[in-house]
């Protein structure tokens, strides 16, 4: 897929090093599927990453390790026990990797609205938050800054903001600093994947009241 | 590597790609051919290896594999953040894992190191997000295949000089990457600098770590 928009460099770092709050690598990880670009940048992370392992001491495993995985090569089963991902590579406008969480169709999920215009549904993640946000055509959302990361993923439709446009595959990868308001610019309206790792910063009185109900 | 050896290897191993991937197979061995012998014996028996397990199950070949990397990926582990238990625990999964997805391993697209260190990683990240209580279900499917390949072999010596060259600010943000497994944000707060900077900072390291070590561009 031919991608405008990717994550910074440093978050690829991240991500190949493993480094990235699961929030996060979850959106990398589901716009490297389908960027080459990156898939490149992130294998050469990967090689520096072990090099790096090779430059300190290794930590042997403990006696009995090695005689435990030769049992569990042989125990009946281990051929067939992978997990096979074909089984949700049917239909489906959700992407591969998030079908095992979200089934197979966007239409499907029990969407929570959260202003006209906007819905979200909130992904699991040990650290930082993940949610789907769906936007309405033209809607536009109350401009925000951040207080740590933010990754965005559009999935669906595309939106505009002080940074470009966005469509499908499209990283927004937005440094704290950057205060942004995206609107949804085309007539389907937009679906995007959204990782943060720290409380969004409204600028309006009411997003901010509204904020803790949200979970923003 | 005489011509006819590498011929024979890459009949064996490649049989069944076209010329054009025979034709990045080729710059691969070559890369790893620029590499001291020894080393370059190494790599290129990984994925040699990784091959033949497809075919043959040989649980001999496997513990080569098995023997090698499992201290490197415990190593790993441990540095980011896993308690001595969990990193064994995950270095079994991750090195079963190996056995059962061999047949899924293309050489094409990843040296044999990359492709289990990626799997390491994932499982790591995996077991991350199960630790919280409320997760709806774990999630096992990072991508694996459909990778381009890196050209790049990594020699563990250039990587150093690389790293050596670094201004120290940069070096030491690799080193929070790669061995604490810090988040730009926890570097931020650790160093007491903008985020931002964390981020150019890496941005930084990692084009020269990739020029030296001959990927990127």
């Amino acid at each position: 897929m031919n991608c405008n928009h990717h994550p910074d460099d440093s978050t690829l770092f991240s991500y190949g090093a493993g480094s990235l709050p699961d929030s996060l690598a979850m959106v990398v990880a589901c716009h490297v599927a389908v960027c080459e670009q990156c898939q490149g940048k992130v294998a050469d992370t990967e090689q520096i990453g072990l090099g790096l392992v090779e430059q300190e001491p290794h930590q042997s495993m403990s006696s009995h390790s090695r005689d435990r995985i030769l049992d569990m090569l042989s125990e009946p089963g281990i051929e067939n026990s992978a997990t096979p991902a074909a089984q949700h590579e049917s239909e489906g406008d959700v992407p591969v990797l998030l079908r095992p969480l979200l089934g197979n169709r966007f239409s499907n999920l029990h969407w929570r609205t959260m202003a006209p215009g906007m819905k979200q549904f909130i992904l699991p993640a040990s650290r930082g938050k993940l949610r789907l946000l769906k936007i309405a055509p033209g809607t536009l959302l109350p401009s925000h800054g951040h207080n740590g990361s933010e990754l965005t993923l559009v999935l669906k439709g595309s939106y505009s903001d002080e940074l470009g446009r966005f469509c499908v595959g499209d990283v927004a990868d937005i440094d704290p600093d950057v205060t942004h308001q995206p609107v949804a610019d085309t007539h389907e309206g937009c679906i995007c994947l959204i990782a943060t790792d720290g409380p969004l910063r409204f600028k309006g009185l009411v997003p901010r009241l509204l904020q803790p109900f949200f979970q923003l | 590597m005489t011509e006819d050896l590498r011929n024979n290897f890459l009949r064996t191993t490649y049989c069944v790609l076209d010329n054009s991937k025979i034709m990045v197979c080729l710059r691969l061995v070559e890369t790893s051919m620029e590499l001291k012998p020894d080393q370059a014996v190494q790599k290129q028996d990984f994925r040699q290896i990784l091959v033949e397990l497809a075919k043959s199950r040989d649980k001999k070949l496997f513990m080569q594999l098995y023997d090698y990397f499992s201290p490197r990926l415990k190593s790993f582990l441990v540095r980011k953040g896993a308690n001595e238990e969990l990193a064994e625990e995950l270095v079994q999964e991750a090195l079963l894992s190996v056995w059962r997805k061999t047949s899924s391993y293309d050489p094409d697209k990843a040296t044999a190191s990359t492709w289990i260190f990626r799997i390491a990683r994932n499982l790591w990240i995996d077991r991350l997000r199960k630790e919280k209580p409320d997760m709806l279900s774990p999630l096992n499917s990072y991508p694996e295949a459909g990778y381009t390949p890196s050209l790049a072999v990594c020699d563990s010596g250039r990587l150093k000089e690389a790293m050596d060259a670094l201004p120290q600010q940069q070096a030491q943000l690799v080193y929070k990457v790669y061995y604490e497994g810090k988040s730009h944000r926890e570097i931020a707060e650790d160093m007491d600098m903008p985020i931002g900077s964390v981020k150019s900072g890496l941005r930084l390291a990692f084009d020269k770590l990739r020029v030296r070590i001959g990927g990127g561009s």
